[in-house]
């Protein structure tokens, strides 16, 4: 995961929020997505471009109750996830 | 040898079925169902059947759009199982405006009260308990949402039992079931709630209602019961997880979180005994 690459969301996703989680529909292949607060606040940030280290800071100061080298770690995990998933895509700087 | 096919319409949804050499089935099925009318076809006019059942012997075969192969059964009431199953679910797929949930309901207070089917909770035992009471039965397994309006539609199918019923429920309401039972074998029974009668227990096919709450059971044996507040994201991820239908995933998830987040949603923690239906009744009084 280069730390050189932005994420954005994919504009055709729609989002649905509940409290504090969200479901997240791809139309084009009828699929639903949950996601758990951490994977909400993520999304959130997701509106505009950001770069993985910078998602990771945020992140560490919204949950600081979360040991921050498994956060780090599942942030990555996460928007490997996401990619493949096909919910966000990666632009380059 | 010669096999007979009769073909029908299952009106009001206008579904195609077959049935060879089994010239009473429509007999005993049709008690099961409240507000369904049915048209004998020519075999000219028949469309090709969405649901097929056939008998050889002592052995019925069921086929449909949803099933690959057939499915095979051995006694009416399996069969009628079956069948109904497969009726439900062309119901779901006969408009595309509907989303069908795994889930009983029942009117209590002139509120449609939802059980999100979620494991072995109860749900049908709890419907047959609230008929006792005086509440109608929308469904104990299948329910439609047309998410266009948000209605919950009734199916018309009797709730059925699973056998022996257990020994947490109250005298009167076993004894009740127990008179109540239509076609029934050593593992099953399906209820006739008076389907013929003016004020029938079981809702007819297409009547509509709103939601007036959702409840998710869990069902522990010897609890006493308790309701809570549900996790709105719990009972809609519950929901997703138990639906089916042809409406657009995006339609689907909106109409979802609006019901959700529109009515109350409870969880109901009980043992199985009639007592749990005196805290639900007050609890669906007091919305």
């Amino acid at each position: 995961m280069s730390k050189y690459l932005s994420y954005r969301r994919l504009p055709s996703i729609s989002e649905t929020p509940m409290d504090d989680e969200t479901f997240l529909v791809d139309p084009s292949v009828e699929g639903i997505f949950h996601l758990n607060p951490v994977g909400k606040a993520l999304w959130v940030l997701l509106e505009q471009p950001q770069r993985a280290d910078e998602i990771k800071a945020l992140l560490a100061v919204a949950f600081p109750e979360a040991p921050e080298t498994t956060l780090r770690a599942d942030i990555d995990k996460f928007l490997e996830a996401l990619i493949e998933a096909k919910l966000i895509e990666t632009i380059k700087p | 040898m010669t096999t007979k096919a009769q073909h029908f319409s299952f009106d009001p949804a206008a579904i195609s079925v077959s049935v060879i050499d089994c010239p009473d089935f429509t007999e005993w099925v049709m008690p099961l169902l409240n507000g369904w009318t049915l048209s004998a076809l020519k075999a000219s006019d028949a469309k090709p059947s969405a649901i097929t059942v056939s008998r050889k012997g002592d052995t019925f075969h069921l086929e449909s759009n949803r099933i690959k192969g057939n499915e095979t059964y051995h006694g009416r009431i399996y069969i009628a199982c079956g069948f109904l199953v497969e009726l439900m679910v062309a119901y779901g797929y006969s408009d595309d405006r509907l989303i069908s949930l795994h889930a009983g309901g029942v009117v209590m207070d002139d509120k449609l009260v939802l059980f999100p089917a979620s494991g072995k909770t109860g749900k049908s035992l709890l419907t047959a308990q609230c008929a006792f009471r005086g509440a109608a039965v929308f469904s104990d397994d299948i329910i439609p949402v047309n998410v266009k309006t948000g209605n919950a539609c009734a199916l018309g199918v009797a709730p059925r039992m699973r056998l022996p019923i257990p020994d947490s429920i109250s005298a009167e309401s076993a004894a009740w079931i127990k008179k109540a039972s239509g076609l029934t074998s050593k593992h099953y029974a399906y209820l006739d709630l008076a389907t013929d009668a003016p004020e029938s227990l079981l809702a007819p096919v297409g009547e509509e209602r709103p939601l007036g709450a959702i409840i998710r059971l869990f069902r522990e044996e010897g609890t006493s019961p308790k309701i809570s507040e549900a996790s709105r994201p719990e009972i809609m991820r519950l929901m997703i997880r138990q639906h089916f239908g042809a409406a657009p995933a995006t339609e689907m998830v909106e109409q979802f979180a609006h019901l959700v987040t529109s009515v109350p949603c409870y969880n109901l923690h009980y043992g199985g005994g009639d007592d749990a239906l005196e805290l639900l009744e007050d609890t669906v009084k007091a919305i």
